[in-house]
């Protein structure tokens, strides 16, 4: 009994460390938001009262690929599900220049917005997601940007 | 006296076995034959009406009608007809009739031969007839039956002044209706020659121009279209964490 709860409290510590070690990326809640338990693969999500959700996530980077890399497959791999590309600029983060994409879809019946920013090192992909019904995205939209672009990695 | 006799025997009622002569102008009077008198004064005449034969002969007594046939655009078949209208008014002449695709007029038929002419100035002539009809026997024989007949009608009213008797007076008269009756009809067939060979009659008919056939252009059809462009082939990121991303996982709130 004695040597299973040492057991047990190995784990844990490794657990704990492990979960310290790996990158998580978060970000600055906009206003009017609410951050919401990490779920769904998701490092970070926050939703407003409008249905408005901004989002961060980290990935492994096993590929090695660059910002631009990641930046390009996304887009193709969105495109080609129907999503019509609106822009797409290099911007300034807490981790280094990444690459913002604006996107528009119809969901519905619905026109929706749904922005991504990617930006990757040699370790990892962080990819930040916003989107929403365009009515009400719209009325955030300057919010969101702003947190987008403070992603931050731990 | 003897004059009185020959006016008398001559006016003599006829025998009831005579036929009777046509008297228009008294249908209702019973059928009675020419004064044997008449007869003589007209057969006298027509000896003497002979002598003037040479005043009719003068004459020309010819018809000439002649047809044309031009060939023209069918947009410019009134313009055409106009031409030819004005060429027979300048020689005199003058319109009798029109159709869309034809035109009549007439021309003094002195000027007969300077209209057909001018035609080749109207359009392209691709045929023309020229028919000559010649009367002057006919109308010297009216001449001359119209002279006679002329000279009988003097004799039958001298006869009719010294008739002395209502029986001759009729006869005379009767034989005087029926001479006016040729006289007018020789004299409406001689001024119908008369008018007929003054003028002669043009008719220009007008033939259509063929349209003019266009060398053929052979249009090349157009080129087909490219076939479509097949989509592209792309090797899937490995990267299974891109089915998460979107629209719809990211809103997706549990």
């Amino acid at each position: 009994m004695h040597t299973t709860h040492i057991l047990s409290a190995l784990f844990l510590g490794i657990s704990l460390l492990a979960s310290a070690c790996t990158p998580a990326a978060k970000l600055d809640a906009p206003p009017g938001f609410a951050t919401l338990k990490s779920q769904g693969g998701y490092d970070y999500r926050a939703v407003n009262a409008h249905g408005v959700v901004v989002a961060a996530r980290t990935e492994p980077n096993e590929l090695h690929g660059n910002t631009t890399f990641w930046a390009d497959s996304l887009e193709e791999k969105l495109t080609r599900a129907g999503y019509a590309k609106e822009s797409a600029t290099d911007v300034d983060t807490r981790v280094g220049k990444a690459k913002m994409q604006k996107y528009a879809a119809t969901r519905d019946g619905r026109d929706m917005t749904y922005w991504l920013l990617v930006v990757s090192n040699e370790k990892s992909v962080v990819v930040v997601e916003a989107g929403g019904d365009k009515e009400t995205f719209d009325k955030a939209s300057k919010e969101v940007e702003s947190t987008m672009k403070s992603v931050a990695v731990n | 006296m003897s004059d009185e006799m020959q006016i008398s025997q001559a006016p003599t009622p006829p025998a009831p076995d005579m036929p009777a002569p046509a008297a228009p102008a008294a249908p209702a009077a019973p059928a009675q034959p020419a004064h044997p008198a008449a007869k003589d004064a007209a057969a006298t005449h027509a000896s003497k009406g002979k002598e003037n034969a040479p005043e009719v002969a003068q004459s020309l007594g010819i018809i000439y009608t002649g047809t044309v046939g031009i060939r023209a655009k069918r947009e410019e078949f009134p313009k055409t007809i106009d031409r030819v209208v004005d060429l027979a008014e300048s020689l005199g002449g003058a319109i009798t009739g029109r159709t869309d695709q034809s035109v009549t007029v007439r021309v003094p038929s002195q000027a007969f031969r300077k209209a057909m002419s001018g035609m080749e100035d109207v359009g392209v002539v691709e045929n023309r007839n020229v028919s000559a009809q010649d009367v002057s026997e006919e109308m010297h024989d009216l001449e001359v039956r119209l002279q006679n007949m002329r000279a009988t009608r003097k004799r039958l009213e001298e006869f009719l002044a010294k008739a002395t008797n209502i029986a001759d007076t009729l006869t005379v008269e009767r034989e005087l209706e029926r001479v006016a009756v040729d006289i007018d009809h020789i004299e409406g067939r001689l001024t119908f020659l008369k008018v007929h060979t003054a003028f002669s009659h043009i008719t220009v008919n007008l033939l259509e121009r063929p349209k003019e056939i266009l060398p053929v252009v052979e249009v090349k059809p157009p080129p087909p279209p490219p076939p479509p462009t097949p989509p592209r082939k792309l090797v899937e990121v490995p990267a299974p964490w891109f089915d998460n991303i979107g629209i719809d996982p990211l809103l997706k709130v549990h």
